[in-house]
């Protein structure tokens, strides 16, 4: 046993992942959960933490996530509950993480994390690769569908009289315009959204002036529905205003649509920064995405009705913002409002640089 | 009723028929083709009776649609001719841009009889827009 211990504990020191050690006593409380043991390659995301600090002191480097430091809040769990978890993807500090976090008996737990920055830079690149020939393909499609459009166009025009064409080839031309013009509109759609991939500019942005911009330039069909907007004061972020903007108007535009009609609307924007990222808020108090539908209503092309169904259409909205939210190097997601709608919540690159570093 | 003569330079042959078809509506107006722009400023250069407007497709082979720009807005018996740029989508726009400066108007494929009357009507100073019915 002596010997697996030893030889065990050599294997996690010299792991080139990052392996931390929590324990937390009997019936304590998260802050108490205490770091006991890093291996090597843990140190340089401590920070001034070190074995013996509980999460509730210090200057812990967490990784940071919408939920606020993760390793530590995790491995409470853990280690109290006995759960596992497994979180892909984690960008900290410019590397990309899998964390496991596993619960190891006697109020103990572990969290690894291995670094996959190659991999996510691979499959980054590919995606690139992969969105610059849906670009390409749309755009290519666009003149023989004119075309198609045209020819059809010309033929009922020229054989309007009698003679030519009868009220059901007319119907037939008909729809075969409109199919055209369907697809045009899709094309469209993702010639458009192929582009928001890359920032047009990288400067401070005020979200409450962008909030109050969106506000003042859009309608949003609120003419004579009682609503309010809580917007409270938000920190200055790094992006693009144009994105931004669109950002918010599809988030504004969708607590409109999916609206309760039993009750006045109300949207609150609030936003929170946490080291260099701004976590941004927008919730409704609307029927909400139901559940089950969440993670589907961020794909290209698919609608999630008030009436929770999946439908086709031009719902690009939550796809969109994805974009938006990833050209900033952030992660959006919605989960329930505590107001019964929708609460989404993204995070953009904080503008003015984080607190300097504790002294230890 | 002196006629309008109008060089289109499209090298697409569906393009150009269903400008055609467009143009054939319209009384008085002479429309010619280049497919190329070695082939449209080829003709310019021989013409005896000189086109009154250029239809320009931004997308040519070959030498491409800015380069004739140049050429022509370059040449003293050229210049004073308006050229009107064609666009097949909204994502032209970067390149509308940068030709802003040398171009009368821009049309968007496929085109329709009152676009093109309505940009005609900027160039009032080169014909009489009454004898060729356009407002």
């Amino acid at each position: 046993m002596e010997l697996l211990a030893q030889v065990f504990e050599a294997l996690v020191r010299s792991s080139p992942s990052k392996h931390l050690f929590w324990h937390v006593p009997s019936g304590a409380a998260p802050q108490d959960t205490r770091l006991v043991f890093a291996n090597d390659a843990a140190l340089d995301i401590l920070g001034c933490f070190s074995a013996g600090s509980t999460l509730g002191q210090g200057d812990f480097e967490d990784v940071v996530t919408d939920e606020g430091p993760l390793v530590g809040r995790l491995a409470y769990t853990s280690a109290t509950e006995g759960k596992s978890w497994h979180v892909s993807n984690q960008q900290h500090r410019g590397r990309i993480y899998h964390i496991d976090v596993l619960p190891m008996g006697g109020g103990m737990a572990a969290t690894i994390l291995v670094d996959s920055t190659k991999n996510a830079r691979a499959a980054a690149q590919h995606q690139h690769d992969l969105e610059q020939t849906v670009y390409t393909l749309s755009h290519d499609l666009r003149k023989p569908l004119r075309h198609m459009t045209g020819f059809a166009e010309a033929l009922v025009e020229d054989y309007a009289d009698v003679s030519g064409l009868d009220a059901r080839a007319h119907q037939y031309i008909g729809e075969m315009v409109g199919a055209a013009k369907r697809m045009e509109r899709l094309l469209d759609g993702i010639l458009q959204f192929a582009r928001l991939g890359t920032l047009d500019e990288n400067v401070e942005v005020d979200l409450e002036q962008s909030v109050a911009d969106v506000i003042a330039d859009n309608g949003f069909d609120l003419a004579g529905v009682p609503h309010s907007f809580f917007v409270q004061s938000m920190p200055l972020v790094y992006g693009s205003h144009r994105l931004i903007y669109q950002l918010f108007g599809n988030l504004i535009g969708n607590a409109v649509k999916f609206r309760d009609p039993e009750r006045d609307l109300e949207i609150h924007i609030r936003a929170e920064r946490l080291r260099d990222r701004v976590f941004v808020d927008v919730i409704d108090n609307g029927v909400g995405i139901p559940s089950a539908f969440r993670e589907e209503a961020f794909r290209l092309f698919r609608r999630v009705g008030p009436q929770a169904q999946v439908t086709e259409g031009m719902g690009l909205g939550l796809a969109v913002c994805k974009r938006i939210v990833e050209a900033h190097g952030g992660h959006i997601f919605t989960i329930g409002s505590e107001i019964g709608g929708t609460r989404v919540r993204f995070d953009l690159p904080a503008a003015r640089p984080s607190e300097p570093p504790c002294h230890c | 009723m002196p006629l309008l003569n109008v060089l289109l330079v499209e090298d697409d042959h569906r393009d150009a028929l269903l400008t055609e078809r467009a143009f054939s509506k319209i009384p008085d107006i002479v429309l010619q083709r280049a497919e190329t722009g070695e082939d449209a400023l080829s003709r310019l250069g021989r013409a005896v009776r000189l086109p009154h407007v250029v239809l320009l497709d931004l997308n040519l082979p070959g030498i491409d649609g800015h380069t004739v720009l140049t050429a022509i807005k370059q040449d003293p018996h050229l210049q004073h001719i308006p050229i009107v740029a064609l666009t097949s989508s909204a994502d032209d726009h970067d390149v509308i841009k940068s030709w802003r400066l040398h171009v009368s108007g821009y049309l968007r494929k496929p085109i329709r009889v009152d676009d093109f009357r309505a940009v005609a009507a900027q160039f009032a100073g080169w014909w009489s827009s009454n004898e060729l019915g356009i407002r």
